[in-house]
């Protein structure tokens, strides 16, 4: 077994390890991917995928990762492996994963047209066809939230920050999954909105770690801070690159190819991605890209919803 | 439109799609030259496996079976001149699938070589394929030599005339040869219907020897084409596709449905089409497979992925069904617990079990069916299918057999067109 590439946060963490007697602990497994906790309290992502970030290293590996990592297992790097219990990974091939920054360093505010807008919405639909009922009340408290933000940032022109980070504050933890739906909304719109903003002559905004860590659990809520400030993957900057550079096409494309990871992860990203996305232009050019998104959101989340006999939420049984 | 009510009709699509293609009811009924019994086809037109594509850009064994072809129809009499016809823009080339029709590997159906006809009890549909001459060196593959022609010849002089007072004498007493039970049994004993069809060969031939007994044609005929058949592990092939068109052509064109209805490769490129979206196609590369290789061949030698036989895939059988053919490995390379994942995993990207396609293996479950691009999408899962592989040189023939992952690219375009068309 060895590590094909790594990641530059994740390499430093190794090279300041070195010496010491772990790099970290084994926080959670599953199938392809384990969460590392190191000792100086950042993530690492082992991953037998091939989607790369500063944060991962990626294992040429087939198997499953549970059947050779366990949770709370001590990790340490010795003579070029990583080393735990029963599993060892050489470092020796493993190639640095170096991220290219000048998509991160946007001078002109995207325009994205309507129709482009429109179709990557409709992907999002389709990608919908299954969601469940948790999944769908999140999106009904998110949409709620969203639209209380919305109505307030225009009562309240010098005070958008404000006015965001309270509706996103209100949104980490909610929902499905290991990363919760809110916190990857989080994530996605603070992604957009942090490179975008300086644009507008609009601050960063960053929620805290103290938030973070209460709201959430440590995994998802060491993800989220990262993305809010610019450290993402590949697929993530593939995005941002196509906004940023306009290509009409590929940003199509790059929208699919994040709609679609893990369960409802690509979803949620890329809701947060489009909610700020059609904040940013309306705020810009006043246009009405984020009614089309509430319109979107309501339809998705209340439609296919009905209250049963017992006063549970329930979905609309298909004919 | 409301975007739930979209998933409503595709919901509603889907399930007539996958419904229309388990019920379709394929039966041999004819035999012919192509030119007689396929609609639009016509001399110095050849169809052929795959996408849409022009000679500059052909694979070495799709233009050795152009080669080939027009050296059997006499349209050139040496292979240099027939390559010269064939850049000259005289003769034309059209995919299969738009003439209802499907081939194995180059697929090329030339204008006299005879061609199978079924019809779909159920929905009236008509589809074509050819008889199947073997393997190692043989058209399909790219080989074009004198071996070649003469046996093309002798399946147009003997093989053909055999079948077709064959499915004479069959209609004397039915509509057809039902084709649909045939393939069901098969799969309760070892075949998968794409590359096996050991089993599915000799229930055919129990089928219609009968009816080739009463033809009185030459005693000496009758005996070479039951042999010639016999022999021929592959016989059923032309047949099973055929077949699988017509299944899943009666699941094409319903609109709103996002389940994939052909499934095509010819050498260059792969294709798909998808029901709600018409004959629109889309395409990737197409990629090379992994295999088990005939002696003194390795992968250097092979040619990118092709033919029309990924339309058993298409209709829930061959890589789908490999649970239900575990001597298949042999052939095609991996393991048996291979054959049963892949099983398995086939079925995160379709829509539903098949309803007569069963596996005894597996607690005779149905065979996965009706691969929905949405599905493809959201798994990253792409359909694998069984293959067989071309060397990438025109004239050489088969050099093994294997496994082939499809490219996810156009699943994507697909759902992007699809998005397009009918989004909100």
């Amino acid at each position: 077994m060895h590590l094909e590439s790594i990641g530059e946060i994740a390499l430093n963490e190794i090279t300041k390890s070195e010496g010491e007697s772990k790099l970290g602990t084994v926080l959670n497994v599953f199938k392809s991917t384990a969460y590392i906790k190191t000792i100086s309290n950042e993530l690492i992502i082992l991953t037998t995928l091939p989607l790369k970030s500063p944060i991962t290293m990626n294992l040429n590996y087939r198997g499953n990762l549970k059947s050779v990592l366990k949770p709370l297992a001590k990790i340490k790097v010795r003579d070029g492996k990583l080393q735990t219990n029963g599993f060892t990974a050489s470092l020796v091939e493993a190639k640095k994963y170096v991220v290219q920054k000048q998509c991160l360093n946007a001078d002109v505010l995207f325009s994205i047209l309507e129709k482009d807008f429109r179709n990557i919405l409709s992907l999002l639909n389709l990608e919908l066809y299954n969601a469940s009922i948790t999944w769908l009340k999140t999106y009904q408290v998110v949409t709620e939230k969203f639209m209380e933000c919305l109505n307030e940032t225009k009562k309240l022109k010098n005070n958008l920050q404000n006015s965001i980070l309270n509706f996103l504050t209100k949104i980490i933890g909610l929902g499905p999954g290991f990363t919760p739906s809110g916190d990857d909304f989080a994530a996605g719109f603070l992604f957009i909105f942090n490179t975008f903003s300086p644009l507008l002559k609009l601050k960063k905004i960053k929620i805290s770690n103290s938030i973070l860590f209460s709201h959430t659990n440590w995994v998802s809520g060491k993800i989220v801070d990262y993305i809010q400030r610019g450290i993402a993957d590949e697929v993530l900057y593939k995005v941002l690159c196509c906004l940023k550079n306009l290509q009409r096409n590929s940003l199509t494309d790059s929208f699919l190819d994040l709609i679609s990871r893990g369960h409802t992860t690509g979803v949620d990203l890329a809701m947060g991605f489009l909610a700020a996305i059609s904040f940013l232009q309306d705020t810009a050019y006043n246009s009405s890209l984020t009614s089309k998104l509430i319109l979107f959101l309501l339809e998705n989340t209340k439609q296919v919803l009905f209250v049963g006999g017992d006063g549970n939420l329930r979905k609309l049984p298909k004919n | 439109m409301a975007s739930s009510s979209i998933k409503e009709e595709i919901e509603k699509a889907n399930q007539e799609s996958v419904t229309r293609m388990m019920e379709s009811d394929p039966l041999w009924v004819d035999i012919g030259f192509a030119k007689k019994v396929i609609p639009g086809m016509k001399d110095y037109k050849l169809i052929h496996a795959g996408p849409p594509i022009e000679w500059e850009r052909m694979s070495g064994p799709m233009r050795g079976a152009i080669i080939g072809a027009i050296l059997y129809e006499k349209w050139a009499e040496t292979p240099k001149e027939a390559e010269e016809l064939a850049k000259s823009g005289k003769v034309s080339f059209e995919p299969n699938h738009h003439y209802n029709a499907v081939g194995p590997m180059s697929g090329v159906i030339s204008p006299t070589m005879p061609a199978i006809v079924l019809k779909d009890k159920k929905y009236g549909n008509q589809t074509y394929s050819l008889l199947n001459e073997g393997i190692g060196k043989v058209l399909r593959y790219g080989g074009y030599d004198k071996e070649v022609i003469d046996r093309l010849n002798w399946i147009r002089d003997v093989l053909g005339p055999v079948l077709e007072a064959t499915i004479k004498e069959v209609k004397k007493e039915k509509e057809g040869v039902a084709l649909k039970p045939i393939m069901s049994q098969a799969l309760h004993m070892g075949d998968e219907c794409h590359n096996r069809h050991v089993a599915a060969t000799s229930l055919f031939l129990r089928e219609i020897i009968p009816y080739m007994m009463q033809t009185r044609l030459d005693k000496k005929d009758l005996i070479d084409a039951y042999n010639f058949m016999n022999k021929n592990n592959f016989t059923f092939l032309g047949f099973a596709m055929a077949a699988a068109k017509a299944m899943t052509l009666a699941a094409h064109n319903i609109k709103y449905s996002t389940i994939v209805t052909v499934m095509s490769r010819n050498g260059t490129d792969i294709g798909i089409w998808v029901s709600g979206l018409g004959n629109e196609w889309f395409t990737a590369p197409a990629p090379v497979p992994k295999g088990v290789w005939f002696p003194g061949f390795s992968e250097k030698d092979a040619n990118p992925d092709l033919g029309d036989s990924a339309i058993m895939e298409t209709a829930g059988i061959g890589g789908f069904a490999m649970a239900a053919a575990p001597a298949i490995v042999a052939w095609v390379g991996g393991s048996v617990s291979f054959a049963v994942e892949n099983t398995k995993k086939m079925q995160e990207i379709c829509y539903t079990k098949h309803k007569y396609f069963t596996i005894p293996y597996l607690e005779f479950e149905g065979t996965p069916t009706g691969v929905d691009i949405r599905k493809v999408v959201k798994t990253g899962i792409t359909p694998t299918i069984n293959t067989g592989i071309a060397h990438k040189e025109a004239g050489i023939g088969q050099v093994g057999a294997g496994i082939v992952k499809f490219p996810m690219k156009m699943f994507k375009d697909a759902l992007k067109a699809f998005a397009e068309k009918y989004g909100l």
